[in-house]
């Protein structure tokens, strides 16, 4: 007989070293005879694997079968599942000994963990993630141009986009939409408001939305002017709870029915509140401040009536023929433009394309500010991780004497790095998971407080792989330094009795590199609470604006009358009676309410851009080539007051001013200044959309282009003189008092007049004006918490550092009390430890600030990067917060008891 | 009761070391459990039940000198104490008594199941 088959070499390794020695000689000679064994019987591959399965078991089921037999006095080695379990549970009655170092170090970390994956998550949903599209980079957004007014972002005609879909060969498709709002009255239920986009067939495949049920639009449903809408998912639900036979039913939109075709998924978004927010006007339901979701799609008709090719409603949106360039597409673009201005003279005046890619439209705005955030959460996960390196290197310092003990009476590194392996390692998986609970919570709160033009913000998530790659940087620098350190102390263990000095030098270079790390600390804390200090300025100078009207105690309600009741026929205008009657019912309702000092209606409400019109000054004919359009702000008696906005000379628009007296217009002193110079401007008149109106007067300027941009040129028109055509507007009331009741009141008074009006975008206009900086104020609270929670840890840093070199100096500091020195120098040297530092931090931190200064330019807002108001108060708070630090362990220097330092061993 | 009962393994486990005549390795005692019951066992079963047997003074253990045994490995090996043997008995008086009178229901069930040793 042949010499049995030895077991796999590397098996039987794996067991004699995870068995507990007295076990591992029996259990390997016995499973060798098992083996040779098996081999006899089943073969030697068989057997083999069999020997494999007992050299991974054998181990475990053993450990998890509980405590082992009495082990041998002797024994040198346990079981490396019992030594882990040891170093564990001797790590967690460490952290329960130093409750304050635990918690500061958990907290700090979880934090920082937690807020990280929040952010980190929230880029990657909506910078990051590719898009539902393959090619949404191929995407363009197609505007019209006016050199007159130099916007570069307009909407276009529907003929001009008929024309250019028909000749462009850049293009694989151009699709258009009109963005407009439709009230929908469910059976029995309040009337609600719907945001509508009407789209051409090309559209919705393009930007890749793709029905869940039914059909998408097809060429013949324009052509043929079929009556079909497509519905969103939520609308479905919330209407036909989710029933199939949804499809095909009829659906009221503005009282006339559509009949629903197909549903679209809620998850699909291609920014299109970003796409109207760009434009330099023609926003439709984008001015709403809150989030709005598109509810229901209907086929662009052309109509050459109510759509000529003056009106500009159209958003138009292109994806790139194959291996065209943006250059090429803008080329060819600008050339059929050229064309358009030749063919209409009269509509296209001064009109060019402008092709500007989707992605930064939708992205653009909020790139910057999340990669502040991002950079901003970044330095906090910095600072915390050097801080809990700086507090391990702290503890490794002060148990020197405990692991010379355990070097000496045999401990290997091996054993040694483990122990603080586990204690680095239940650490940061404590604060771990306390990080991935908070990175929830804060992605929720995020999601729910970030200001509407964030896009995309649905489909934010918690990433794992952003959480693994924090809780790695973590660990990873929590076990760097503090394993390090810890296996040089080891080394350096038994030198210690022979040469002191050596290990005194020692440990001043270890002061001395932590030291380092509180510099660290402080400079990137600096960084932040530097950039935190612009925001907050840029905000408060934001809040300083005057927006030229008084929004305290204003409410505001809109609404959209239906032409199906309130006729829109161009052949009376402006003589819409139905219209007209409602307008003065309601503002007369409006005044009577209890409390209301004044009320009045308009077509755009204050911070709502409106809409631009070409126009004339009657005799100056020639002049009107060259100017910019002018914004046409349409308003009731009243309107003046009930805003607050200031009347310069002449008169305001009254009740003398109805549909049959003269017409009349009031400009703001923008446009007298641009217009008229020092020349007189009341008496001109101004002329447009064929009737010249006398100027009665001139008032203060108002800000409807958002708060930091300047009033643009304005004319303030009787409303009865110039009704709208889709019927929108909105009622506006100033009181005395308590603004809740207003808000259930005016929707209620719009449904009295009219039943089947929904009332939307009821506040006040103190609302409206907040939310024109919500996104400032949300970075801004954002980037000051990280910069408080920087400075804090920063703080305990500087204080750890002192507090340790306070206790190294424990004797030094005694012999130099009992010879007399005075407790106050001795005090002041401490303070002047952690001032020098904070100096250190200070000068590398605004260093560092300068550096970044171009991140934060585009969020900043009267105020330059280097603000040197904002640095000085910075350091100001800095030192502030050194001295507070080093004062505790300062005092605890000045208590040193000369006898007790004495005795005792430095 | 006063003493915790035999589990049903180390039952097996220490009938088994009485077959091979009241004193063996482990390994032996894997191999004729597994020659008798007829399926694989686990050693770390056989290792575990060992290691409680001999907490309750139901098996001794004595680990050889390297050297002075077969193979020259320190190999441990265990033996049947009295009242091991006690307790076995009076768990199959217990299991007999239940069992009287049950042969006809069970008439050649039980030793079909067997498997031939090697």
């Amino acid at each position: 007989m042949t010499r049995p088959a030895a077991p796999p070499r590397l098996a039987r390794w794996l067991l004699t070293v995870t068995l507990p020695a007295h076990l591992a000689e029996d259990v390997a000679a016995n499973l060798d005879d098992l083996h040779a064994n098996r081999v006899f019987q089943r073969g030697s591959t068989r057997a083999g694997l069999w020997y494999w399965r007992q050299a991974l078991w054998f181990p475990l089921r053993l450990a998890m079968a509980g405590r082992p037999a009495a082990p041998d006095p002797c024994q040198r080695r346990t079981s490396l599942m019992r030594s882990i379990l040891l170093d564990l549970s001797h790590a967690v009655r460490l952290h329960r000994s130093r409750p304050g170092f635990t918690l500061v170090a958990v907290l700090s970390l979880a934090v920082a963990i937690g807020f990280t994956t929040a952010i980190f998550s929230v880029v990657d949903g909506v910078l990051l993630r590719p898009t539902p599209l393959a090619d949404f980079d191929r995407l363009m957004m197609v505007w019209e141009t006016d050199r007159n007014t130099g916007t570069t972002r307009e909407p276009a005609s529907v003929p001009d986009f008929i024309d250019y879909r028909a000749t462009a060969r850049s293009f694989a498709s151009l699709g258009a939409l009109i963005a407009g709002e439709a009230n929908l009255v469910p059976p029995g239920r309040d009337p609600v408001r719907l945001a509508v986009l009407s789209v051409t067939h090309e559209l919705l495949p393009m930007v890749g939305v793709t029905p869940i049920g039914g059909r998408a639009f097809t060429e013949e449903d324009a052509r043929l002017g079929r009556p079909v809408v497509l519905i969103s998912e939520s609308l479905w639900t919330r209407m036909f709870n989710r029933a199939p036979g949804a499809i095909g039913l009829n659906l009221l939109l503005n009282e006339v029915p559509y009949q629903v075709v197909g549903v679209v998924p809620d998850a699909t978004d291609f920014g299109v509140l970003q796409v109207l927010s760009a434009a330099a006007y023609a926003r439709a339901f984008a001015d709403r401040t809150r989030r709005v979701r598109v509810d229901a799609w209907l086929p662009l008709q052309p109509d050459p009536e109510g759509l000529p090719r003056s009106t500009h409603p159209a958003f138009m949106i292109g994806k790139l023929a194959n291996d065209v360039s943006v250059l090429q597409a803008q080329e060819e673009m600008t050339r059929l433009a050229a064309g358009l201005e030749e063919t209409y003279p009269d509509d296209n005046t001064a009109r060019g394309i402008h092709v500007e890619a989707l992605s930064e439209i939708v992205f653009g705005k909020v790139r910057p500010a999340f990669l502040a955030l991002v950079g901003a959460v970044a330095l906090v996960l910095l600072v915390a991780c050097v801080n809990v390196a700086n507090l391990l290197l702290a503890q490794s310092e002060a148990r020197r004497g405990e692991v010379a003990i355990r070097a000496a009476l045999g401990a290997d590194r091996l054993r040694l790095a483990r122990q603080f392996f586990a204690e680095t390692l239940s650490l940061t998986l404590v604060a771990a998971a306390l990080g991935v609970g908070l990175a929830y919570g804060v992605l929720a709160w995020l999601v729910a407080s970030a200001p509407a033009e964030v896009p995309r913000l649905t489909t934010a998530a918690i990433d794992v792989r952003v959480l693994s790659v924090t809780v790695a940087i973590a660990v990873g620098a929590g076990l760097v330094f503090g394993l390090v350190p810890t296996l040089q102390a080891g080394r350096a263990a038994l030198r210690i009795g022979l040469a002191a000095g050596v290990a005194r030098t020692a440990a001043r270079a270890r002061r001395r590199s932590r030291a380092a790390l509180v510099v660290a600390e402080l400079a990137l804390a600096v960084m932040l609470v530097a950039g935190a200090g612009l925001l907050v300025r840029s905000f408060w100078l934001l809040q300083q604006i005057n927006p030229g009207f008084e929004p305290s105690g204003v409410v505001k309600a809109e609404y959209q009358l239906p032409s199906s009741r309130y006729p829109v026929d161009f052949s009376v205008w402006p003589d819409f009676k139905e219209q007209h009657a409602f307008t003065r019912t309601l503002v007369e309702r409006a005044r009577r309410l209890p409390g209301v000092r004044s009320a009045a209606v308009a077509g755009n409400h204050p911070l709502d851009p409106g809409f631009t019109n070409s126009f004339l000054v009657v005799g100056r004919e020639a002049e009107a080539s060259t100017w910019p359009e002018i914004s046409v702000r349409r308003v009731t008696s009243g309107y003046f007051e009930t805003v607050g906005l200031r009347l310069v000379r002449g008169r305001v628009i009254d009740d003398r001013d109805t549909t049959d007296g003269a017409p009349v217009a009031v400009i703001n002193e923008a446009a007298a200044e641009r217009f008229f110079g020092d020349g007189e401007p009341l008496g001109h008149e101004i002329r447009f959309w064929g009737t010249s109106r006398r100027i009665v007067g001139i008032v203060a300027n108002e800000r409807f282009q958002g708060l930091t941009t300047p009033a643009p040129i304005a004319v303030y028109t009787p409303l009865a003189q110039t009704p709208g055509t889709n019927g929108a507007g909105v009622l506006l009331v100033k009181a005395d008092g308590d603004l809740e009741p207003l808000g259930a009141a005016l929707p209620r008074l719009i449904r009295e007049i009219d039943p089947m009006l929904a009332a939307f975008g009821v506040e006040p206009l103190g609302d409206t004006k907040a939310q024109a900086t919500a996104d400032r104020r949300f970075t801004m609270t954002l980037v000051g918490l990280f910069a408080a929670m920087a400075l804090a840890l920063a703080g305990l840093g500087v204080h750890g550092v002192l507090s340790y070199g306070v206790a190294q100096r424990r004797r030094e500091i005694g012999i130099r009390m009992a010879l007399g020195a005075q407790p106050d120098r001795v005090r002041w040297q401490v303070v002047g430890e952690g001032l020098a530092l904070s100096g250190a931090g200070l000068a590398i931190g605004v260093a560092g600030t300068l550096a970044l200064s171009g991140w934060l330019r585009s969020l900043l807002y009267g105020v330059t990067p280097i603000d040197p108001l904002t640095l000085s108060a910075v350091g100001g708070l800095l030192v502030v917060v050194a001295a507070v630090a080093s004062y505790v362990p300062a005092r605890a220097a000045t208590r040193v008891d000369p006898v007790v330092a004495l005795r005792v061993e430095a | 009761m006063p003493r915790e009962a035999l589990g049903e393994f180390e039952h097996q486990v220490l009938l088994a070391i009485l077959q091979l005549g009241g004193r063996a390795y482990s390994a032996p005692i894997v191999t004729e459990l597994e020659a008798r019951s007829g399926r694989a066992v686990a050693p770390a079963a056989v290792y575990i039940a060992l290691r409680r047997l001999e907490q309750r003074g139901l098996v001794r253990s004595v680990k050889a000198e390297p050297g002075r045994l077969e193979g020259g490995r320190g190999r441990r090996t265990f033996s049947v104490t009295a009242e091991a043997v006690g307790k076995l008995r009076e768990s199959r008086r217990a299991f007999e008594a239940l069992w009287s009178g049950l042969d006809p229901l069970f008439a050649g069930g039980a030793a079909s199941r067997r498997r031939k040793r090697p």
